[in-house]
């Protein structure tokens, strides 16, 4: 059982949204999910499961609002038949079949522009990974022992000159020398 | 003397297939234009009732209630699934289900669907 939106034909049964050539080689998140709400609601549509879960769009302020990421459920997009290259871009798209949003089409490149537009860093963490932050650790350890007796200036203990060891206590009768 | 015995036997013979019984269910809060669907799960799978879908009549996006009549019941334990859809046209809603277990009194879905701000 299928459905065309938008030339792109909604297989129920394959749990496929295939592109077909009419359409393109570009594909937009927003004309997705236009797409596959407008399919879900068809008469053989709504019979089946829905396809996607979407989020996005929410105000920022300023004109600004969140991209959209589309969650495929268990279903994936399906190029046409060719040799070319297809974009999809305008948001995220995640999901799919065992993960795979996109399925594999011989002779098609496709490229998924999913963008990343703030993230969460959860608080509390570097960041770093454990290597980095044992790295850095043991500079901080190093530079813990530099003493600044007087302001600017670090204290050194002397024992070359010009790559000559100093020799001599530095008192009357054994002065320094190299 | 006794006459003769008067009378019959009524019998009535449930085939395996039939329903148990047939119930109204009363949807409430639907907004119109969103199609509908009313089905039962077996096994967790949706299976569709005949019959029962269409589109909710009233003024497009009005709130309204809708009564399906006649509903059967498959199973002693019979779990509905109604589904509504509303992503074409106008204000588009999220995709939409409720479920409730059928019961020979009837059976009243009260649903509350999303507004579709993405699509």
């Amino acid at each position: 059982m299928s459905v065309t939106v938008d030339n792109l034909l909604f297989d129920f049964d394959l749990q496929e949204i295939q592109v077909q050539a009419a359409r393109g080689a570009s594909l937009s998140i927003q004309d997705l999910i236009n797409a596959i709400r407008s399919a879900e609601d068809s008469e053989e549509g709504i019979t089946y499961s829905k396809i996607a879960d979407a989020t996005g769009k929410v105000d920022k302020g300023g004109g600004f609002a969140s991209d959209i990421t589309v969650n495929l459920l268990d279903w994936q997009v399906i190029w046409y038949a060719g040799t070319y290259q297809a974009v999809i871009s305008g948001g995220s798209l995640v999901g799919g079949k065992s993960s795979i949003a996109v399925g594999n089409t011989a002779g098609v490149n496709c490229i998924v522009n999913n963008s990343v537009n703030g993230v969460l860093v959860e608080t509390g963490t570097s960041g770093l990974t454990p290597e980095e932050a044992s790295t850095l650790s043991g500079i901080k350890t190093k530079t813990d022992q530099i003493t600044f007796s007087k302001t600017g200036e670090v204290d050194a203990n002397v024992k070359s000159l010009n790559d000559t060891e100093l020799l001599g206590t530095g008192q009357s009768g054994d002065k320094w020398r190299g | 003397m006794p006459g003769a015995p008067i009378g019959g036997v009524i019998s009535h013979t449930r085939a395996p297939t039939d329903p148990f019984f047939y119930a109204d269910v009363e949807v409430q809060n639907a907004r119109a234009g969103s199609a509908y669907m009313l089905g039962y799960l077996v096994s967790g799978e949706f299976t569709p009732l005949a019959g029962f879908s269409g589109t909710v009549a009233g003024t497009e996006n009005a709130l309204v209630d809708f009564t399906l009549t006649n509903v059967p019941s498959y199973a002693a334990t019979m779990v509905l699934e109604l589904r509504l859809r509303k992503g074409t046209s106008g204000t588009k809603y999220q995709p939409y289900s409720a479920n409730a277990v059928h019961s020979s009194n009837g059976v009243i879905m009260y649903v509350s669907q999303v507004p579709d701000d993405i699509a």
